[in-house]
């Protein structure tokens, strides 16, 4: 079985097509360090008065939230998290990032998984039929295995790839991120809004 | 000899209500090479991919040394090694690669066999180029490495000499002798090239629209002691004989044993008859083959 697996990794990666795909990956990761640290230069300046800035963010998500819709939940219920964790901001002191820092940009990073999944499906998609169109599958299948195990091997394969892609983001985006924009001030707070409440979290544990 | 390897068993399939093999039952036993014959879409390939598992038997059973295809596939399959039609190998990997992938499937296949097996078919200098550069003969021997790897009891070949040069056939048949001679292994052979057949196979099944028609020995040497012999010979001036022969074009044929062969040639030259040449008259595969094929098409018609 481990070896079944094996196999099925050593076919995806011998392939110019998945090397293609990985590099696309880090690429992305790239340009948006690039766009990042652009975009950053734009907003040094409005550290002071961030109290009052976030009243007013908080004032015009509710003029919004009362506008929405009663058949927009979902606009709704974003809204509603969203005054809350600006609510908890004011009631506890803590000011909004505006600053990229390496863990922001591992957050912003998190929004190419995505693309992860995306050629995580491309591999599923071909690792069975693609057998198929080499021809490939007669020798695969007279060997002394049950079917299953193949198909299972195969799947597996497949989930590896998923969780391969996924830290290869993280990773380089951690690498990119840190290296690009320091880690910040220590006070990197990350607010997430879950059960009903505001929550303090390390960026790990989103 | 005479340990049954390859056992099929009434076995019959049905594809949409319309019956591929019917009844088809033989035994294919250590050491031989057993040739498959048949004209397109005689059931040959169908045959070939029930035995290694790759369609369901309808009815009846294929025992491969004693264990069931369907039942015991996994103890079954351990077996045999095979090319079912073109050996289609993962292009992007090389030759070795692709030898690695197939020896991580079985236990036991280590990397000193692997070399040997590449040393075996003749692919040492390119077996790390990869599969995409390799010729069609290459790409065949490489299927019959990949077939070799653990051993198998059974070899499984459908239409192993596609494609292949002259010499390429030459070597192909003689690691089938080798294998089968030296390791004892069977071999099961399909191919629609009659001269091919005749020169690679110990016995031959021949069948026709899924069914049986007739299993014969190559090389029947002991069952046929009695032989013709073809002597051309000036036949205009033939004086009378005191044996039976059959007058063909240009020359006569008589039926006879090896050792009488001498005197014959004497009795003849004796005789004052001009001798331009004697030799033994085989019916080629190709005769046997279209005599047998020929009379099965017209009792169906």
């Amino acid at each position: 079985m481990h070896n079944l697996i094996v196999n099925e990794w050593i076919n995806i990666f011998k392939r110019p097509g998945t090397i293609v795909m990985i590099a696309l990956l880090i690429l992305c990761v790239i340009g948006m360090a690039i766009l990042t640290k652009l975009y950053n230069h734009h907003v040094h300046s409005e550290k002071i008065q961030w109290q009052q800035q976030v009243r007013q963010e908080i004032k015009q998500d509710q003029k919004q939230l009362s506008e929405t819709p009663q058949t927009a939940a979902n606009v709704k219920k974003d809204l509603e998290q969203k005054i809350a964790v600006n609510q908890y901001r004011l009631d506890h002191n803590i000011p909004p990032v505006k600053e990229s820092t390496g863990w922001t940009f591992i957050e912003d990073c998190s929004h190419l998984i995505s693309f992860a999944g995306l050629f995580t499906i491309i591999i599923a998609a071909g690792i069975v039929a693609s057998e198929f169109g080499w021809g490939t599958v007669k020798l695969l299948l007279i060997r002394p295995i049950k079917r299953y195990k193949i198909l299972l091997s195969k799947y597996i394969t497949v989930v590896l790839f998923d969780l391969f892609t996924l830290a290869i983001i993280f990773v380089v985006s951690a690498i990119l991120g840190f290296a690009l924009f320091g880690t910040g001030d220590g006070n990197n707070v990350h607010l997430s809004y879950t059960n009903g409440k505001v929550v303090e979290q390390n960026i790990f544990l989103i | 000899m005479g340990n049954p390897v390859v056992e099929l068993k009434n076995v019959t399939k049905v594809i949409k209500g319309k019956k591929i093999i019917d009844n088809l039952s033989f035994t294919i036993e250590e050491g031989e090479v057993f040739g498959f014959l048949g004209p397109n879409g005689a059931g040959k390939t169908t045959t070939i991919r029930m035995m290694v598992g790759l369609m369901k038997i309808t009815s009846g059973e294929i025992l491969i040394c004693g264990k069931n295809v369907e039942k015991e596939f996994e103890e079954a399959l351990m077996n045999i090694g095979g090319i079912v039609e073109n050996p289609e190998l993962y292009k992007f990997l090389t030759g070795y690669q692709n030898l690695m992938q197939y020896a991580r499937m079985i236990k036991g296949v280590t990397k000193q066999k692997i070399d040997e097996v590449v040393e075996f078919v003749g692919l040492t200098d390119r077996i790390h180029d990869k599969v995409k550069t390799y010729s069609l003969g290459m790409r065949q021997r490489l299927g019959l490495a990949q077939c070799l790897l653990h051993d198998p009891k059974v070899m499984i070949l459908d239409e192993p000499t596609n494609g292949l040069d002259p010499a390429g056939i030459r070597e192909i048949r003689d690691h089938l002798k080798k294998l089968t001679k030296e390791k004892g292994m069977s071999v099961i052979v399909s191919s629609h090239l009659l001269s091919e057949m005749e020169m690679m196979c110990d016995r031959i099944a021949i069948i026709q629209n899924g069914k049986l028609i007739d299993i014969q020995k190559v090389h029947d040497y002991v069952a046929e002691s009695k032989q013709n012999y073809f002597f051309e010979v000036d036949i205009e001036n033939l004086p009378f004989l005191n044996i039976s022969y059959k007058k063909v074009e240009k020359a006569i044929e008589i039926e006879l044993e090896k050792d009488e062969v001498p005197d014959m040639i004497q009795l003849l030259i004796e005789k004052g008859i001009r001798i331009f040449e004697v030799k033994p008259v085989t019916k080629s595969l190709e005769d046997r083959f279209l005599e047998v094929t020929t009379k099965g098409e017209k009792f169906h018609a």
